[in-house]
């Protein structure tokens, strides 16, 4: 049996949303940053434990925060992905009260944190700066190399199956 | 065609009506943007509405997706969608605003690329002020710590030097003292180099002879270099010797080109040329005088390429093979400092003949003083003065001892080790001027200065403090003048120093 779960993608613009989906579904990366404008929707069937899963992906226009994000996008949600940019502190240094909103309005909701364009980490920046409470499980990913991209993807699916 | 009729057909190509029941059946469509057969549902249509049934439950009244991107059978559209419940049917309404949104593109665009690039401009700048604010304390907290040492170095070579010692004991140690003074110069430019990047460095207008001055420069490279490279110093009689200026910055500056030099010079020569320059206001009433100095190496030389790096802060060109240029202040403390003197410096070399580097600096002239004729002093009735000094590292109390041992001021020292020592001590004797360190073992310094000045005997409350300090930070030393200390003594110091801070005070 084809199980369909939505799943939408919140964050900053900028910060790798629609790389990532391309990445996921496509298997394609580009450089050039092109701005989402409302939403695009992507699917992509993945097999968790024995039983297919159909991604409804929701690749929405970034946004400052939340609360600014068009309310009607995340109806009927069944997993949220909140990706920041790691190389850009204004994409996260919210992450917070970003996520308290998430906990406060879609309680029973999964979610998981990501930080997207790992690549540009350095010896002296990596995975290690990001040591806050609420980076603690988050997923490091690179859309321009596809790191954790499908472990990420993966591990949110099964998150919407328990 | 009437023009009522004309706005309906426009209207209606661009607005696609359809009904669908709760399971997403679609039982009407007018097909008016996408053709969606009656019978079909609509969650085959598009992803968009693959999930739809599942919220139309959760609808209560009317609610709008705008912005949604279709693509059907290669066509790309952009619609608003909007639903609406009425009497338990569902109506949903496609809005076609492609053109709208693709024109809208461009600016969101721009928008948000602008946000980036100034998001990422604030964090640079952010992040150059905590490099900044970092390296400043940095160097502010070493040059406290090796002030302290040099205070107990400098202040005892200067007793030394006051002892019986042989010609060959004086000259020793007269190169030991001018080492060590080099070393506090060195320290306080450590503190120069953000100064002058911070725009905050002043400039002293001093009387000095630069013949004086260069014989100085002379006789320390002669000793410190007494190897195969022949040293010179010449000055052209032309040159005005007697000067107003800033001789620290002067010496900082063509210390650091000639140790410069001669760290890249193997065999051969170093020179300072000093010659009146060519640049000199014309005007023969004008007492300003541009200098030219000219320090040249017979060393490697420097590529073409790399000459206009070598400004640079702290480039130094073939690291593997030099040691640190200068004394690791970099010729970029050579460049601002100079510009500060609204100076230049150019530099001509060419790779294994040498490097010559040209400073052109104004300095006002004066008048040379007549040499004063020294009156003896004769002996008058000095009324001993009562110096309290708070201090509980032995060294540095046998260093003030020495200080104050047969001093002609009639200054008589007493010693407390720590803050309630000095108050046991205050109210007993009078006390002229108390002497304190910043880190006084049982209260810190502002404590005890409040402490002293919220006495309620006039004697002690109204005594004069100074603080011995190593401490650099401009922050620290503000804010003991808002407590109204005497005098700030900056580690290492001198007696004379020492002395001149005690009867300022006393004065005061």
């Amino acid at each position: 049996m084809n199980i369909a779960k939505k799943v939408v993608l919140l964050g900053h613009f900028g910060v790798g949303k629609t790389s990532l989906v391309r990445r996921f579904v496509d298997m394609a990366f580009s450089e050039e940053y092109l701005v989402t404008m409302g939403v695009h929707i992507k699917k992509k069937t993945i097999t968790i434990n024995g039983e297919d899963i159909s991604l409804i992906i929701w690749d929405i226009e970034g946004k400052n925060n939340i609360e600014e994000a068009r309310k009607s996008y995340l109806l009927g949600s069944h997993a949220f992905v909140y990706v920041f940019d790691v190389s850009r502190p204004e994409t996260y240094e919210n992450i917070e009260s970003e996520i308290d909103y998430i906990k406060e309005h879609f309680n029973s909701i999964p979610y998981c944190i990501v930080g997207n364009k790992a690549d540009l980490f350095t010896k002296d920046f990596s995975e290690s700066f990001f040591d806050k409470e609420v980076f603690k499980n988050s997923y490091f990913t690179s859309a321009k190399t596809g790191d954790n991209v499908e472990t990420m993807f993966a591990e949110i699916a099964q998150k919407t199956l328990s | 065609m009437a023009y009522g009729n004309l706005k309906k057909q426009l209207f209606e190509s661009r607005v696609q009506e359809i009904e669908i029941s709760q399971k997403g059946e679609v039982i009407f469509s007018d097909n008016a943007i996408f053709n969606i057969p009656e019978t079909s549902n609509i969650s085959n249509f598009h992803l968009f509405f693959e999930l739809f049934p599942e919220i139309l439950t959760s609808i209560n009244e009317n609610i709008q997706f705008p912005c949604i991107n279709i693509e059907i059978d290669g066509v790309k559209k952009i619609i608003d969608v909007e639903v609406i419940k009425k009497d338990k049917r569902y109506f949903l309404f496609f809005f076609d605003l492609t053109e709208h949104y693709e024109n809208s593109q461009p600016i969101v665009q721009e928008k948000n690329e602008a946000s980036i690039a100034k998001n990422k401009l604030d964090f640079e700048k952010k992040l150059l002020e905590a490099k900044e604010e970092f390296k400043n304390t940095f160097l502010a907290n070493l040059n406290h710590e090796i002030r302290n040492p040099l205070n107990n170095l400098l202040g005892f070579l200067e007793t030394l030097s006051a002892s019986s010692l042989s010609y060959e004991q004086m000259e020793l140690l007269k190169v030991a003292q001018k080492t060590g003074l080099q070393l506090k110069v060195l320290m306080e430019d450590l503190l120069d180099i953000s100064k002058i990047e911070d725009g905050v460095l002043e400039l002293k207008h001093v009387n000095f002879n630069l013949s004086t001055f260069m014989a100085a420069i002379y006789k320390h490279f002669q000793h410190k270099y007494s190897s195969d490279i022949n040293f010179t110093v010449e000055t052209d009689s032309k040159v005005h010797t007697a000067l107003i200026g800033d001789p620290n910055r002067l010496h900082q500056i063509l210390f650091n080109l000639i140790e410069n030099a001669f760290q890249n010079t193997y065999r051969g020569s170093v020179s300072l040329l000093v010659v009146p320059s060519p640049n000199n206001p014309r005007t023969k009433s004008s007492n300003e005088t541009v200098i030219r100095f000219i320090i040249k190496d017979t060393g490697k030389g420097i590529a073409q390429e790399k000459i206009s790096k070598v400004f640079d802060n702290y480039l130094q060109l073939e690291k593997e093979k030099l040691k640190p240029l200068g004394d690791g202040l970099g010729l970029k403390i050579v460049k601002n400092l100079v510009q500060l003197m609204n100076g230049t410096v150019a530099v001509e070399s060419k790779i294994d003949v040498g490097t010559e580097f040209i400073l052109d600096i104004p300095f006002t002239t004066r008048i040379p003083k007549k040499k004063a004729y020294k009156t003896k002093k004769i002996p008058g009735i000095y009324i001993n003065k009562n110096i309290l000094v708070i201090e509980d590292i032995k060294d540095n109390q046998m260093l003030f001892f020495k200080h104050f041992l047969n001093n002609d001021e009639a200054y008589v020292m007493h010693l407390a080790t720590d803050g309630a020592m000095a108050f046991s001590l205050l109210e007993k004797k009078r006390i002229d001027v108390i002497i304190a360190k910043t880190t006084i073992p049982d209260m810190d310094i502002f404590s005890f200065i409040d402490k002293v000045k919220e006495h309620p005997e006039d004697s002690i409350n109204k005594t004069p403090i100074i603080v011995a300090s190593g401490n650099s930070l401009l922050e620290f030393q503000n804010t003991l003048e808002e407590k109204e200390i005497s005098n700030y003594l900056m580690k290492p110091f001198t007696k004379k120093e020492l002395f001149k801070a005690i009867k300022e005070s006393l004065n005061q």
